[in-house]
């Protein structure tokens, strides 16, 4: 089990930036996730495709954790579908 | 004994300055609490304004005033308009009583400030009949509603809103204490009652007076109405204000207007704004809160700005964007909060409102329109939980709003790191106006400060309602249950959305 931390997150499309707690031991893809579930299907149409985070400008890879990709605490994690 | 003529006798009686002899006139009025710039006694022998209205007419035309007010609640009264109420109304005198009552005394707190420090005794003379009509102001707004308190709970809560940490409070408490009562009395007069009541108020004060008269609620308009007019003569003290301060400190006034201005529009856009665009019930609209704002503020005030000698905020294009937008997001997000809030939010998203909103907005269905899609089929197959907040917001750490956006793809959020703390800020303009004066605001706390602090326990929505002071018989419903998510779609309606 990793060391919580809350993140700032926008999902593309949506209007607010939520605070979501993550793990740094989560994958990408799990932050994705854990991101996602504030937006879609709330205000974002569910569209059945996969989703990206992007951090300070660059799209992590969806297979290493928050700690390897470098996410820190109460920074700001905009996710979206992918190729957005 | 002659009379003497009117000119004759009114500035000695409101002229009322002397030499201090035993102590020197900066500790009389010291520049933290009088004026910060300091300018010599002499400049403000300048100061006037145009009402000149003695202690003795006042009084007559409050009482007055009072009297016909007075006359019109207990005419009212029996008709129980509110009881019989449209629940979207009622949404709106809550969410009014809620922040404008207290807020009041706050106004007559910073008048009496003006009464003791204002830096000219003429000024002070004006600002002890203001002091006298925002207690009136306060006392009016508290009992007026004081007879719906047995109607419902929420009715109740408003009365202590400010007393809790319910996060529209927050907000609402950080822009009253900064403009109103934290500054100099010139600071406080240009804030307070140049852009505050000058420009703003009439918003609520007679764009929202002329919609509770067309909605039937006489005794709300009346009440409106008459507060208004008190505001018109005591407003004047900022105009005023600005005269002297331009000869002498441009860049201060300046300064004030545009930090002003900002704060003050944040508070209307969910005050006035949510009210006329998605409460009122769509035959009793007047115009749309962008008609209001575009009149009142966009053309007369700046008008005003212009003619008194100031530029318009360098911000004033990211204005009509706001205006265009702001309200429109604050409403969305406060009606997926709502179990915050101590009224019941209409949504105002049926087809023909939608269609209102998109003839007053020509980009809201592509904005906001498809958010609603979401929220409205879901609502329409009873998955409430899904309209429902599941996390918290992060809010601005100036305006301690939301922080939202309207573009597909926004600029990274605006964070300002200093003294080992992150300062986040929904716009350009809240992040300067931190950055002008930081040891003013890098102490206070957002609501999402105090949550990452571990102060809301437990970490979570329901320990963060018990922080706000919401308990689930107040906690905020949708006004009409639903019933705009059932309306039937017109083929009209889809084709437009297309």
């Amino acid at each position: 089990m990793g060391t919580p931390m809350p993140v700032v997150a926008h999902f593309r499309g949506d209007f607010f930036y939520a605070l979501v707690l993550i793990e740094d031991s989560d994958t990408i893809a799990t932050v994705a996730d854990k991101c996602a579930m504030h937006s879609v299907g709330r205000r974002v149409p569910r569209r059945g495709q996969p989703f990206q985070v992007r951090y300070q400008g660059r799209v992590l890879d969806p297979g290493k954790t928050a700690a390897e990709e470098g996410v820190a605490p109460m920074e700001e994690v905009m996710v979206s579908y992918a190729g957005e | 004994m002659p009379e003497l003529k009117r000119e004759d006798w009114f500035d000695l009686g409101r002229k009322l300055d002397w030499t201090p002899r035993y102590v020197p006139r900066e500790e009389l009025f010291p520049g933290f609490a009088s004026d910060g710039s300091n300018l010599p006694a002499e400049a403000w022998e300048e100061w006037d304004e145009p009402y000149r209205v003695s202690y003795r007419e006042y009084v007559n035309t409050q009482r007055q005033k009072d009297e016909a007010l007075y006359g019109v609640k207990t005419a009212v009264g029996r008709a129980r308009y509110v009881e019989g109420a449209d629940p979207r109304w009622r949404g709106i005198i809550k969410e009014h009583y809620g922040v404008a009552s207290v807020a009041e005394y706050f106004a007559g707190l910073s008048e009496a400030k003006l009464a003791r420090f204002a830096p000219s005794s003429a000024w002070r003379s004006v600002a002890t009949l203001g002091m006298l009509d925002e207690i009136r102001h306060g006392q009016l707004q508290l009992f007026f509603p004081h007879s719906y308190v047995k109607l419902d709970e929420q009715f109740d809560w408003a009365h202590k809103m400010y007393h809790t940490n319910e996060w529209g409070t927050i907000a609402a408490r950080s822009i009253f204490s900064d403009l109103f009562l934290a500054g100099s009395a010139v600071d406080a007069a240009i804030a307070e009652t140049f852009v505050f009541e000058t420009a703003f108020t009439n918003l609520q004060f007679l764009g929202m007076a002329s919609d509770a008269l067309k909605a039937g609620d006489i005794e709300f308009s009346s009440l409106l109405q008459s507060i208004q007019t008190d505001e018109a003569r005591h407003s004047q003290q900022g105009a005023a204000v600005i005269e002297v301060l331009l000869k002498h400190d441009r860049d201060h006034a300046q300064y004030i207007v545009d930090k002003s201005v900002w704060r003050t529009w944040k508070v209307f856009a969910l005050l006035t704004g949510m009210g006329m665009d998605y409460y009122m019930p769509l035959e009793h609209r007047v115009r749309s809160f962008k008609e209001f704002m575009q009149e009142l503020v966009l053309d007369q005030f700046s008008t005003y700005m212009l003619d008194s000698g100031l530029r318009l905020p360098w911000y004033w294009d990211q204005m009509a964007d706001e205006v265009d937008n702001f309200h429109h997001s604050m409403h969305l997000g406060s009606w997926t909060y709502r179990p915050t809030l101590w009224w019941d939010p209409a949504a105002g998203v049926s087809p023909a409102e939608r269609q209102w909103l998109a003839g007053k907005y020509p980009k809201w269905e592509q904005t906001w329109g498809r958010k609603w899609d979401v929220i409205t089929e879901n609502a329409r197959a009873g998955r409430e939980e899904l309209t429902l907040p599941s996390t918290l917001p992060v809010t601005c750490n100036m305006c301690h709003l939301p922080i939202t956006t309207w573009t597909d793809d926004p600029p990274p959020l605006r964070v300002l790191r200093t003294g080992g703390r992150a300062y986040r800020f929904c716009s350009d303009p809240c992040q300067w106006i931190f950055e002008q004066e930081p040891e003013k605001y890098e102490g206070h706390l957002s609501l999402i400060d105090r949550f990452v602090a571990g102060m809301i326990q437990p970490p979570d929505l329901n320990g963060a309602l018990a922080y706000m002071g919401i308990t689930p018989e107040v906690a905020g419903q949708d006004a009409l249950g639903y019933a705009w998510a059932r309306t039937p779609d017109s083929g009209e309606d889809q084709d437009r959305r297309r």
